[in-house]
């Protein structure tokens, strides 16, 4: 029966044309896209945890988790990084809280202007807000700190990044949108009518919104708080950066040490473990709270929302936005503009020292810069394209039970959010590096490794575009004869165009921003900016480092005006 | 040997039984429709014929081959159906035509002869100056004749019809339905209608099926559905009626609180209790048409003027249920005051 | 002297055949490397260098990965751990091969390894560099020992031997002058910590750091660039720090690979760059640059050996990690 043609089937009568479920190519194409996910998700997983109890000989042993948190140094590492996401939660709490609130609830001025400068915090990648802000506030040369001793006559600035609160303060900085982001898309729900009824019955504004708004929010907050945790005790870059000067040991740097000659993957997937089961546990606790809608009492449309007046706190409020706006992207954007065509940027600001030869250099002089350039853009567009695919594939197939096992399959696309980038990349490495698939220093395998890292995003922008559609739309497709391949392509990704340019470009962003997933994974061919900056970095060539940096978020906010035009204004900062 | 057939299908959800062992035969080129209010398990058992759910119990025959059964479904998309959903569901990323022409894509007809069938059946459908728009700029009408033409074009085995009016207003509502009728009587395809709308039902189909509580109460012409309803379910669905209880004597029956007994026409079998189906416009106050038999006396105990008749409410003198009159405008009585009540045997019907 | 014409002739045609190779490179910094490479092709058109600097230790590791992975990416491998060729040479991972240029080289340098897997192909020294804005002639540190000083606290730099192959070096000979404590009172010095000597001499002259242990001959270039940066060789001695280079065994561009080789240790252009960069040229009797110190002129001059590279880096890098906590 499978191999006569659609028409000639319906043309028999009925009796006749009862194909066998395993004719129908739809069944296939999902149990294909089961099998590569599988592939790249559950083998890194497993094998790290495999490689964890045994050790370099493959023989099973707990060997490899007495060495790797027998010692207190490593311990050490462990609750630095502890320390470390508590202190970056707490600061980025501190900044995205109130902007949600000033821009979702209240009459401050320049909303918009806010709104557009998280998307900017956003769109910046860590590592080079790091790089930044040593230019801006290294304890002896930071421009903040000369700036300071010039008119105060101090002896020295009183910044100094190279500390545990400059790695915090740094890494918050470019995290927090995320608090702002859950938190607004919170508030926006709530209707106007609940701080009308507490300010007919006294309560001052400040009260209000303490009282009454936050605590309606509070489980979005708190969920946003346990991912801003786990993203600080993940992260590679800004440590490598700022921790090891520092002197701080971080969990991070500390799995790195362990790649360090001789390689020892077997213990750095032991000291993972431990992360790996606190972010399963927070993320299980995380999803517990938002399920919880008891709090937010609405009927889901929002009711009607008015800005709600605050007198002279907005000017407050104003003047905070324009503190972060600045400390996040106008103060770093300018240090790195103003490095990027300086001779030497600790010679400061000079007319004798501006110079385009840095940008000349990286385009037409050291062409592993021109290469990682290339590569970023190359595979994080490679990433956004296969993750809106499979997205799309994923999404519809759970969505619509056409699977076995969907909520299985569903959770099996998420659960990369649960394992940390560097963590991730071991598995990865682990699993594919080597024979037999030996995908070591191509290309390919940094795409493999970005697309399990960052499906996530896009099976869940789908989903929530799959359910919002009327699925009598995809009922009247199969009732004229339409298979589910032919719903997918010809009706539901139509329909579903902006989710999927929003989602495709969203990934990009994020893919050019990432270092920790890369680092182990990119070989001399397959280097990519992120990795790049951290290598340059090592020589102290900031002039060079800086006018990388800005090409690249200038190609960055060139790629994401586009998607606004084409997906709406907010389509970055929708919570998925 | 029927088109569609239904063997004691049933779907349940956990325990409880939303469709309960249905069973009910459709000849080629009929428009049978499920009636019944929500809740009845009418939509279910449409989907069941579509394909969309399987069954719980039962089988789905269609020209003598199985198409659904708990063991196998036949998937919607080779069931060679067309349906037409409560939304109608047109594409918004596509055109009228494309829309219209989507179901002889898939199967494969040749460019050219989709376009000439498409131009027919939109002028059929009365859309041809169309064929070319958005639905996004279509009016809910609009919206149905194309689901209708969608649906028509591909010579289904089956026509599936879920709801289609409950969307439109009123008046749009008679039109359409007239429309359907017109459209089933030009092409005959075997249709199954769903609908919560009695008099919908009563004026386009052949047959009605009258779901309650996932069962089927009674599958009959609208007519006999009307004046000779089987059980109190479809006796009060179908529109009003007095359900009064009576003693049975022969072929005699009184009811009760009334004096005076009459002939049950066609009799009745069974036992010596008997309730019976009495509309309201079969009953009569004071004057009586010929043919009319005097019951006893009442009370009148409320009243309501409509313009086209008087609603009363009376009680009879002997005790019993109240029951309810519609009287010509010229028939003024008072609360409290005392008259005669009539029957027309004849539309009395007797439910077992 | 020239190596014979003939051979580099036939070597370059073969090695056109094979296109290109890839370098990982240590001693040098991105830029003169990649300048490096560009004189290459120039000198013998049709090979293409693909150039990749890091660290020492990152250098080391990328190529185990690569081993490992059993994908062989690097051709040529320039670093400044003797350790790792010494690991290397024993899980018979090089390429024996004797370049022409050996025989030029001076007797301290030549005999680096007998067996001719690996060589010496450039050197520098580490001695003291201050930022000349900051610190006057006069006050300048002359000691390795001063950079426990108290007034240099929070403003010295030095850089971490699990990174730097020249830091393991150099931290090798701190312990043999000063023992195994010497580290801590750095650490409570509040020396400032870098993954590289390169970062030693940029933080100069930036001015985030003062002083530092760093490479002599990039501080002098910098220097003649006008740069607030000067550098000085300690009482002590400066620390020698030997890059050797050698061709991996499992490389697919050997002909290339020789050719490269040939080039890195012997050319014209070489000998040309070193001096422009101020290093310590290697061949015997030759003149390095006004102002900088030859093999001949430094002494003291501390320089660890093979063997002691290989056993005591590791228990260097432990001490480090114990004094700093990083």
């Amino acid at each position: 029966m499978p191999s006569v043609s659609k028409a000639a089937v319906l043309a028999l009568p009925l009796a006749r044309r009862t194909p066998h479920r395993l004719g129908d190519p739809a069944i296939w194409f999902f149990a294909v896209l089961i099998a590569v996910l599988l592939l790249l998700v559950a083998n890194p997983i497993l094998r790290l945890v495999w490689d964890s109890f045994h050790t370099a000989e493959g023989q099973w042993s707990l060997q490899s988790y007495a060495q790797a948190l027998g010692r207190s140094r490593n311990l050490q590492a462990l609750l630095n990084s502890l320390y470390l996401g508590a202190a970056v939660t707490a600061l980025a709490l501190l900044l995205g809280v109130p902007l949600a609130l000033a821009v979702s609830r209240t009459n401050m001025p320049g909303r918009g202007f806010t709104h557009l400068s998280v998307l900017a915090a956003f769109v910046m990648p860590n590592f080079l807000g790091a790089i930044a802000w040593i230019l801006l506030a290294g304890p002896n040369a930071g421009w903040l700190n000369r700036l300071v001793v010039e008119l105060l006559g101090t002896a020295k600035g009183p910044f100094n990044i190279f500390s545990f609160w400059g790695l915090a303060f740094v890494i918050a900085l470019y995290t927090y949108p995320l608090i702002y982001v859950f938190t607004k898309s919170a508030l926006d729900l709530v209707s106007t009518e609940l701080e009308d009824a507490a300010s007919i019955h006294g309560a001052g504004k400040f009260q209000t919104m303490a009282r009454v708004t936050l605590p309606l929010v509070l489980p979005s907050i708190v969920g946003a708080a346990i991912l801003i945790f786990l993203e600080a005790i993940a992260l590679y870059g800004t440590p490598a950066l700022i921790a090891i000067p520092a002197r701080i040991n971080l969990a991070t740097t500390q799995i790195v040490s362990f790649f360090q000659y001789p390689l020892q993957v077997e213990r750095a997937a032991a000291f993972s473990m431990p992360i790996l089961l606190l972010t399963i546990v927070l993320l299980m606790l995380q999803r517990r709270l938002l399920a919880r809608r008891g709090y937010v009492s609405v009927s889901g449309k929002g009711g009607e929302r008015r800005p709600f007046d605050i007198g002279l706190w907005k000017w407050l409020l104003l003047g905070y936005s324009v503190l972060v706006a600045l400390l996040t992207v106008i103060l770093p954007l300018a240090i790195l503009i103003l490095a990027s065509l300086s001779k030497a940027w600790g010679r400061g600001l000079s007319l004798d020292n501006l110079t385009l030869a840095n940008f000349h250099s990286i385009f037409f002089e050291q062409l592993t810069v021109r290469a990682a350039i290339l590569n970023t853009v190359l595979y994080s567009g490679a990433t956004a394209l296969v993750c809106v695919g499979m997205g799309i594939c994923v999404a519809y197939a759970t969505q619509r039970r056409i699977t076995p096992f969907p909520t299985f399959v569903q959770f099996m696309a998420l659960a990369p959010v649960a394992v940390p980038g560097l963590i991730l990349a071991i598995g990865l490495y682990a699993a594919y590096a080597g024979p037999p698939f030996s995908l070591y220093g191509m290309g390919v395998l940094i795409v493999i490794a970005f697309t399990t890292r960052f499906l996530p995003i896009s099976v869940a922008a789908s989903s929530a575009g799959v359910r919002a559609l009327n699925p009598e739309l995809e009922e009247a497709v199969r009732i004229l004869g339409g298979g589910r391949l032919t719903v997918l392509t010809q009706v539901v990704a139509p329909l579903l165009k902006k989710t999927l340019v929003g989602a495709f470009i969203l990934v990009f962003v994020i893919c050019t921003k990432e270092l920790s997933t890369a680092v182990f994974l990119t070989g001399p061919e397959s280097r990519v900016v992120s990795v790049l900056t951290l290598d340059l970095s090592e020589q102290g060539n900031y002039e060079t480092l800086a006018a990388m940096g800005v090409v690249l978020v200038v190609i960055v906010t060139i790629v994401v005006g586009i998607g606004m035009r084409l997906a709406g204004r907010d389509f970055m900062l929708r919570r998925s | 040997m029927s088109k569609l057939e239904l063997r004691n299908l049933s779907k349940r959800y956990g325990a409880t039984p939303v469709v309960d062992a249905v069973s009910l035969q459709l000849q080629r080129g009929e428009l049978v429709t499920l009636l019944g209010p929500s809740g009845c398990g009418k939509t279910t058992t449409l989907r069941m014929i579509a394909g969309f759910i399987e069954p719980s119990d039962g089988t789905i025959v269609v020209d003598g081959a199985e198409i659904s059964s708990p063991a196998r479904s036949v998937s919607p998309e080779h069931r060679g159906m067309s349906m037409i959903f409560q939304s109608y569901a047109i594409w918004p990323n596509m055109t009228v035509a494309q829309n219209v022409g989507f179901g002889l894509r898939v199967r494969k007809t040749a460019d050219a002869e989709i376009a000439r069938r498409v131009a027919e059946m939109l002028d059929v459908v009365k859309l041809g100056a169309l064929a070319q728009r958005y639905p996004a700029e279509l009016s809910g009408g609009q919206q149905q004749r194309v689901a209708l033409a969608r649906a028509m074009i591909v010579r289904p085995e089956v026509l599936l019809l879920d709801e289609p009016l409950s969307n439109l207003d009123a008046n749009l509502r008679e039109e359409m339905a007239t429309e359907i009728r017109r459209l089933h009587d030009q092409f005959h395809f075997t249709t199954v209608y769903v609908t919560h709308d009695q008099a919908e039902a009563m004026a386009i189909s052949d047959r009605i099926a009258v779901l309650h509580q996932g069962r089927l109460e009674q599958i009959d012409t609208p007519w006999n559905l009307y004046n000779r309803p089987r059980t109190p379910f479809v006796a009060g669905f179908i529109g009003k009626t007095n359900l009064v209880e009576g003693e049975l004597d022969g072929d005699r029956l009184r009811l009760d609180g009334l004096a005076a007994g009459f002939a049950l026409p066609g009799g009745a079998a069974g036992g010596a209790r008997l309730l019976a189906s009495i509309r309201p416009q079969s009953l009569y106050l004071d004057a009586a048409p010929a043919g009319a038999v005097a019951l006893g006396d009442v009370a009148v105990v409320g009243r309501t003027y409509l313009g086209e008749y008087w609603n009363y409410l009376v009680r009879p003198s002997g005790g019993g249920a109240s029951l309810k009159v519609h009287a010509a405008p010229s028939t003024v009585l008072e609360i409290g005051q005392r008259s005669t009540i009539y029957v027309d045997p004849g539309a009395v019907a007797a439910i077992q | 002297m020239r190596a014979q014409p003939i051979n580099l002739a036939t070597l370059h045609e073969a090695a056109r055949k094979e296109g290109e190779l890839t370098w990982y490179t240590v001693p040098q910094t991105s830029e003169v490397a990649e300048k490096m490479g560009r004189t290459f092709s120039t000198r013998y058109p049709g090979v293409k260098v693909n150039v990749v600097r890091t660290t020492a230790q990152v250098a080391f590791q990328r190529l185990n990965q690569d081993l490992k992975a059993g994908t062989p990416n690097c051709d040529v491998f320039t670093s400044t751990d003797l350790a790792h060729y010494v690991d290397l040479k024993g899980r018979n991972l090089l390429l024996k091969y004797l370049p022409a240029a050996v025989a030029r080289q001076d007797k301290r340098v030549q005999n680096m390894d007998p067996d001719a897997y690996f060589h010496a192909s450039s050197c520098f020294m580490m001695g003291l560099i201050y930022n000349t804005q900051k610190v006057q002639a006069a006050a300048a540190p002359k000691s390795w020992n001063d950079l426990l000083d108290a007034k240099w606290s929070g403003a010295a730099l030095v850089a971490h031997p699990a990174y730097s192959g020249a830091a393991g070096a150099w931290c090798i000979e701190m312990r043999k002058l000063f023992g195994e404590g010497w580290f801590a009172k750095l650490a409570a010095a509040k020396a400032h910590v870098s993954r590289s000597t390169i970062d030693a001499v940029t933080t100069v002259i930036s001015g985030e750091a003062s002083i530092s242990a760093g490479p002599m001959s990039l501080a002098a270039r910098s220097a003649s660039r006008g740069n607030p940066v000067a550098t000085l060789a300690p009482k002590e001695g400066p620390v020698l720090i030997l890059s050797p280079s050698a061709i991996m065994a499992n490389t697919r561009r050997p002909n290339a690979s020789r050719l490269f080789m040939e080039w890195l240790l012997g050319s014209e252009d070489t000998e040309r760059i070193s001096v422009e960069e101020f290093s310590v040229p290697l061949r015997a009797n030759a003149k390095p640059a006004p102002g900088v110190l030859g093999l001949s002129d430094a002494s003291p001059l501390l320089a660890p050996t093979p063997p002691q590279m290989v056993a005591q880096i590791p228990k260097v890098i432990e001490l480090w990690r114990d004094a700093f906590g990083v």
